[in-house]
């Protein structure tokens, strides 16, 4: 029964269930009177539907029902909205194609759904799924910006913001400027559980719960009601373990609406789970971005102006808040912590007939670092200068820094943690470099600076209650799907009001549990839930002092409050915080609420994690092949809870970065818009074998602006990893005349790279 | 169809489960017999979120037919622990933190527990191909690693 502090390391309660294979993920979970659902896709990138025959489907053994556009319509079921529907800084409205749950005259991307298929056990409902048949007019597909740029109708948002006169003077004034070209390559996220959900309906009070894996269940909800044509408070949604999400399962889906909407037409509680092969071609994808990049530098390597004409593709469709993720994340930071005294952005967005585009970890700060830290290299090697000292010469090295697009970074130690990072990086890289030579390899090392502000649902909040059996239960609208949060929230609870560890149970996953939520992304749980917390706690030890003072006949002005106990100054005359929440209660104070505490918590500020990442690759020019051997980080991701959970995530990011960098690319095939890179088979991701054990060390430089001083810490590697491999690959490639890798650095584009750069 | 009859023995104990000729093990062991520790992460042996043993060989479940578990020995996650007394790979997971979603985790501490079984003293290199077919999305695999030759280690010592 002990206590516990910000900084210790507890293990980590939920992980005796994940280890024992106990965990309560979807589709371990048990319902009764259970029937499944499987999704018709579509098989063409792009094509009208002319009819969905359903007839021999229906007759199929254990049919219940079949879904599709048609009787969509006949049951009132509405477009799914997208989450941000204007840009936040003009107002201008976004333009964007309704999206049905399923699709209704024309097909947009393959893997749409088409129809749902209902049957008693999960073959039948696959075999009726084989005979349901579609008439298509296959058209042909767009898959790539450049295409889709050419007609306006496939623009989502156009806008243009910064200072394009200065930034225009600074391009004039200059010594040189470096100009590129950039393609962030698509990804698929691929969280280890695929998606998947159990609808019920409820005919007596006429509300839905969905069951769900899924990060952000409260803005799902809300969403959810909307397609159903229903409100908000007639949907619960319940997620209980999650097997990872990343960005891929924060915002809504279809099927989420229809197996709730066939619950209904059913009366049968309905379960889908999709398979790996429905997950590619289904879960939101990730990046694809093409950008017109261009830095001014003076003559000593001072940047002077950084102007930058951007274009996402949304895939099909806009979903969630990816409006805002081209008007806010990506538009927040560009050039990162470098000090540009001019910044100008062109900012667009376009639709093609490829799955539709959602987050996944660093999202649109990933395409920003990418663009800033490949030009700078660029830019060294062009004007003869170091690189390194390049970036330290323009390092912002003054904290708050006002950045020019408006955000205030309050805090961090951009040089130093640059510093220890090359230090270390660098440390007999020499010798590394020569023996790789003598094994007729290469060696390159690539430098990235990471940075983002935290975005996110904007409003938390938190709910503490007193149980009679002297427990303490935060329900909180934040959700934990592997970052520990069962673990690190009782902590911060912990160290914050004196309750032993054990005795502070955590609650999430639940909409009727709390009003509001929003779940996890951009790294905001413990910055947004956290804050929540910590004002909820001063509620709550002000409410007890005036509590304890009574009991104690003591001035409320007298009361202490510290590990737990309410003392009156200068006394040995103390009370335990359970005995006053006990007190509270049963005198019927706050209404009858004693000491339990409601805090809503509404943004005030951004976080910024940041921190210095280095990636060392050896490459073997025989065969194009790319080894990453060593990856170091200095990172600040402020005040640390619980450094054992933290480095795992970093760790997670990074992983998943040096994916993007060394291998991971979706491939749609021209013409078609069939993906090509549909399975593990033709998708690699990173595997033990291909990452080494990773030399982090964390700055902790408290974040100003919430009261933890947390900043946030999942997403850093994955900003940093695809630029620190393609600039680790290029430096080892200098002496080969490769300026350029498109795409990850397989062996493939590596190879044809220095092939390209030989004249061959 | 009519079912298959098959007599095994999961995690020690002899069972018996009825079974259509199509159904995977992985099938039989979370939807017949209710042991859902094994994941599926992708159905078509790339993952390894369904490792198990098949008389001590470690193969994806997803990848076995439950009619080829006649007469065979199979070992789960669900079997690891001694009662309330966790395997060594699976304190030292938890002591490090070795996992975080957890949907992968049971198909690694199947896999690392075949590989020590076999080898007590690998090298770091020979832990990361062994764990290559295994897939995890949240922790870059390092604590995996470290965890495993940690009580590589211990077992040595022991
Ligand atoms: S589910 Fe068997 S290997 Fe992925
Ligand atoms: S712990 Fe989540 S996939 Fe491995």
């Amino acid at each position: 029964m002990t206590n516990l502090k910000i900084g210790q390391a507890p293990r980590r309660r939920e992980d005796t269930r994940f280890l024992t294979g106990s965990g309560r993920y979807i589709d371990d979970l048990a319902f009764d009177g259970l029937v499944y659902a499987v999704v018709v896709r579509s098989t063409h990138g792009h094509a009208r539907i002319n009819a969905v025959d359903i007839s021999d489907a229906m007759k199929a053994p254990g049919v219940l029902a079949v879904l599709t556009g048609v009787d969509q319509a006949a049951a009132g079921i509405e477009p799914m909205p997208p989450y941000e529907r204007a840009n936040p800084h003009s107002g201008e409205a976004f333009s964007y194609p309704d999206q049905y749950p399923l699709a209704v005259d024309v097909a947009r991307y393959g893997g749409q759904p088409v129809a749902l298929v209902v049957a008693e056990s999960q073959n039948q409902a696959r075999d009726a799924a084989e005979l349901v048949s579609v008439d298509y007019d296959a058209a042909p597909a767009i898959t790539t910006i450049d295409v889709a740029r050419e007609d306006p109708a496939n623009y989502c948002l156009q806008w243009r913001t910064g200072d394009d006169t200065a930034v225009a003077a600074g391009m004039k004034a200059a010594a040189h400027v470096t100009s590129m070209l950039f393609h962030n390559h698509r990804i698929v996220t691929n969280p280890m559980e695929p998606r998947g959900g159990v609808g019920a309906f409820d005919p007596d009070s006429r509300r839905y719960t969905l069951t769900v894996s899924a990060q952000s269940i409260h803005n799902a909800r809300d969403h959810i009601a909307v397609s159903l044509g229903v409100a908000p408070s007639d949907v619960r949604v319940v997620a209980e373990d999650v097997g990872g999400g990343f960005g891929s399962k924060n915002f809504m889906y279809a099927e989420q609406v229809l197996v709730l909407w066939a619950a209904r037409v059913t009366g049968r509680q309905v379960k889908w789970i999709n398979e790996r092969s429905d997950g590619f071609v289904s879960d939101q994808q990730a990046r694809d971005h093409t950008a017109m990049a261009e830095l001014a530098l003076d003559g000593e390597g001072r940047f002077l102006a950084f102007r930058l004409n951007g274009c996402g593709n949304l895939g099909a469709y806009l979903t969630g808040g990816m409006g805002r993720l081209h008007t806010d994340q990506f538009a927040a930071l560009p050039g990162g912590p470098y000090i540009i005294p001019a910044i100008h952005l062109t900012v667009a967005a376009v639709y093609t007939n490829t799955v539709p585009i959602g987050v996944s970890r660093g999202p649109g700060y990933a395409e920003s670092s990418n663009i800033i830290e490949r030009l700078i290299d660029r830019a060294a090697a062009e004007m003869q200068l170091d690189r390194f000292e390049l970036r330290r010469r323009n390092l912002a090295s003054i904290a708050p820094y006002a950045h020019p697009m408006g955000l205030t970074i309050d805090s961090g130690a951009y040089l130093e943690n640059f510093d220890a990072a090359v230090a270390r990086a660098c440390n007999e890289f020499e010798n590394r470099q020569r023996d790789a030579e003598s094994r007729g390899r290469r060696r390159g090392l690539g430098v990235v600076y990471h940075i983002k502000a935290t975005f996110g649902v904007p409003v938390e909040n938190v709910e503490l209650t007193f149980g009679p059996d002297d427990h303490l239960t935060l329900v909180t609208g934040t959700q934990s799907i592997g970052q520990g949060h069962e673990t690190t929230f009782p902590q911060i609870l912990s160290d914050l009001l004196g309750v032993p560890f054990d005795q502070i149970r955590y609650c999430d996953g639940d909409t009727d549990l709390i009003p509001k939520g929003g779940g996890h992304g951009s790294s905001r749980a413990t910055s947004m839930a956290g804050t929540a917390m910590y004002r909820a706690v001063q509620d709550i030890i002000a409410k007890g002092r005036r509590v304890a003072a009574h009991a104690l006949e003591a001035a409320e002005a007298d009361i202490e409050f510290h590990d737990g106990r309410f003392q009156v100054a200068g006394t040995d005359r103390d009370l335990d915080i359970m005995a006053v929440a006990k007190l509270a209660r049963d005198a019927g104070e706050e209404g009858g609420r004693g000491l339990d505490t409601f805090h809503e918590y509404i943004r005030e500020a951004h976080t910024f994690p940041n921190g210095c990442h280095i990636a060392e690759v050896e490459v073997d020019p025989e065969t194009g092949t790319v080894a990453l051997k060593r990856y170091t980080g200095a990172d600040d991701y402020g005040t640390i809870i619980n450094p054992m959970v933290i480095e795992g995530q970093v760790h997670g990011a990074i992983a998943q970065g040096v994916g993007q960098g060394l291998m991971e690319r979706a491939v749609y095939e021209e013409g078609s818009g069939q993906l090509l890179s549909g399975s593990f088979m033709d998708y690699p991701m990173p595997r033990a074998a291909d990452v080494p054990s990773f030399d982090l060390t964390f700055n902790e430089i408290a974040c100003t602006t919430n009261p933890l001083g947390v900043k946030g810490s999942g997403e850093g590697g994955a900003i940093a990893g695809l630029p620190a491999i393609a600039n680790a690959v290029l430096d080892a490639l200098e002496p080969y005349g490769v300026t350029e890798i498109v795409g990850p650095a397989t062996p493939e584009n590596v190879w044809r790279a220095i092939q390209n750069a030989a004249g061959g | 169809m009519a079912k298959h009859h098959i007599s095994t023995t999961i995690n020690g104990e002899p069972v018996e489960f009825l079974c259509e000729t199509q159904q995977t093990l992985l099938d039989v062991l979370r939807d017949e017999l209710g042991l859902t520790g094994s994941k599926e992460g992708c159905a078509s042996g790339d993952c390894g979120a369904c490792s198990v043993t098949v008389d001590g060989r470690l193969v994806c479940s997803c990848l076995v037919l439950g009619v080829e578990a006649e007469g065979h020995s199979v070992e789960t996650i669900e079997g690891m622990a001694d009662g309330e007394n966790l395997h060594p790979l699976q304190q030292k997971f938890l002591e490090e933190a070795a996992l975080q979603c957890g949907i992968c985790t049971p198909g690694f501490l199947i896999a690392a527990k075949s590989l020590l079984e076999k080898n007590n003293n690998p090298t770091e290199t020979e832990v990361r191909y062994w764990l290559a077919g295994n897939l995890c999305r949240c922790t870059g695999y390092d604590k995996i690693i470290r965890s495993v030759l940690d009580v590589a280690a211990d077992m040595r010592s022991a």
